[in-house]
């Protein structure tokens, strides 16, 4: 790697002056060679990319998680440079160093918190059922029958995590007939609605006005 | 009255106040960036199969690829022209700063027309989750961007023309200059480390 660097800035070291005519351009050589670097890792990155999704060079069929990883881990390299170079970090004062890592254990805090937060997702769904028109949506086990009162009022989000979270223990003890081990997809659930389901609601009445419209006021008793 | 340490480092922090100052600001940037990422990760990991598949995003790499080497490139400038008002030199200065305010304007460009074919075909931030997160992060960048631009067209114009209020500082103090345009550099550099994560994803996914 040092050989890689060392040969790349005394490239530049001699290209420099002779493409600027200066002496002193030389200088600006480590920066040249961070470019040049930056450069060829975005190719790798495309190349990588390109190359498994349109021609599947690798297994003979596109990987998906190939991509994303390699072109996180050189985006990584890719802005290690940036920082140590571009932006003098390879010689700082170490208040910054405290202040970017301060900054850093919080954000990886805050990616960490959502990667947990999607281990708790519903047995039998890919994702979040957010689908209030779905009979499963509104599917809660019956000893829960206190939460079912609210499921009308309560916003279907925080309602379907709910569901979710009882889903699990409802798998065991609510569904007699369906195999509550092996994941069920959404074409094969059963087609019969469970007790809790709430009915689609017929349009809404005619409203007041248009029945005082249409209708004449009663006549008054004498 | 002089604000105190605009070029000398203030003794407890070992360093000039603008740079404290501009590296604290990274580091909320940083954080409102990472929130969004994690919304990224957030959304994508929660749709599972519903997340579109690459050809499904109307996202070509060609020109996030071309973007990317656009501001990288203006990163390098950037840097350059900090090296060169250091130096004095207001010539390379003025030729190192015009290329970066030029590759800020051409970014937007690209961007532009990618927005537009996206809006041609009727896609919206409301079409799906990937499209809202996709508009809203890199249309938070682009702002950054048009942002950078300006205040680094401000320090161009304040080493060259009279009228720019900041040819007094230039005049009085060329090494405050230098250390503005240090700091702009800085935010610059950052709009750029934003992008180099941005770009693979979205479009390459």
């Amino acid at each position: 790697m040092q050989w890689i660097w060392g040969s790349l800035v005394k490239f530049w070291e001699g290209a420099l002056p002779r493409l600027t005519g200066s002496k002193d351009s030389a200088s600006a050589a480590p920066y040249l060679a961070v470019f040049t670097c930056l450069m060829i890792g975005s190719a790798v990155t495309v190349g990588v990319a390109v190359a498994d999704k349109e021609y599947g060079i690798f297994l003979g069929t596109s990987i998906g998680w190939l991509d994303l990883t390699v072109g996180l881990a050189i985006a990584t390299v890719k802005a290690s440079l940036v920082l140590a170079f571009f932006m003098h970090l390879n010689h700082e004062v170490s208040l910054v160093y405290r202040i970017l890592i301060l900054a850093a254990v919080f954000v990886f805090f805050m990616f960490f918190l959502c990667i947990l937060a999607l281990v708790d997702k519903p047995a039998h769904s890919a994702g979040f059922n957010t689908d209030t028109r779905d009979p499963y949506f509104w599917k809660l086990p019956e000893k829960a029958k206190g939460h079912g009162a609210h499921a009308e009022e309560s916003h279907g989000e925080a309602h379907g995590a709910d569901a979710g979270h009882h889903g699990a223990e409802a798998d065991h003890n609510a569904q007699p007939t369906a195999d509550a081990a092996a994941p069920i997809s959404m074409e094969e659930r059963p087609e019969e609605v469970p007790s809790t389901h709430v009915p689609a609601q017929p349009d809404p009445p005619a409203t007041e006005a248009s029945q005082l419209q249409s209708s004449p006021p009663p006549a008054p008793n004498p | 009255m002089d604000i105190p340490y605009t070029v000398s480092a203030r003794p407890d922090t070992g360093l000039y106040n603008g740079k404290l100052g501009i590296w604290l600001f990274l580091a909320s940037e940083v954080m409102l960036f990472g929130g969004f990422f994690s919304a990224y990760i957030f959304l994508r990991l929660g749709a599972g199969d519903s997340w579109p598949v690459h050809e499904a995003t109307h996202t070509q790499w060609s020109f996030g690829l071309i973007n990317t080497v656009v501001l990288i490139f203006s990163s390098m400038t950037m840097v350059l022209a900090w090296m060169c008002i250091k130096a004095r030199n207001i010539g390379k200065y003025n030729l190192f700063m015009f290329i970066t305010c030029l590759c800020a304007v051409a970014f937007m460009g690209i961007k532009a027309y990618e927005y537009y074919h996206k809006f041609h075909y009727d896609i919206y931030p409301s079409t799906s989750p990937f499209f809202a997160i996709y508009f809203t992060m890199t249309g938070l960048h682009g702002v950054h961007v048009v942002g950078g631009a300006i205040v680094l067209a401000y320090h161009w114009a304040s080493a060259n023309w009279k009228i720019c209020p900041g040819y007094k500082v230039y005049r009085a103090n060329p090494e405050q200059l230098a250390n503005r345009v240090e700091c702009a550099g800085l935010f610059w550099h950052l709009v750029d480390l934003i992008w180099i994560f941005l770009f693979p994803l979205y479009y390459l996914l």
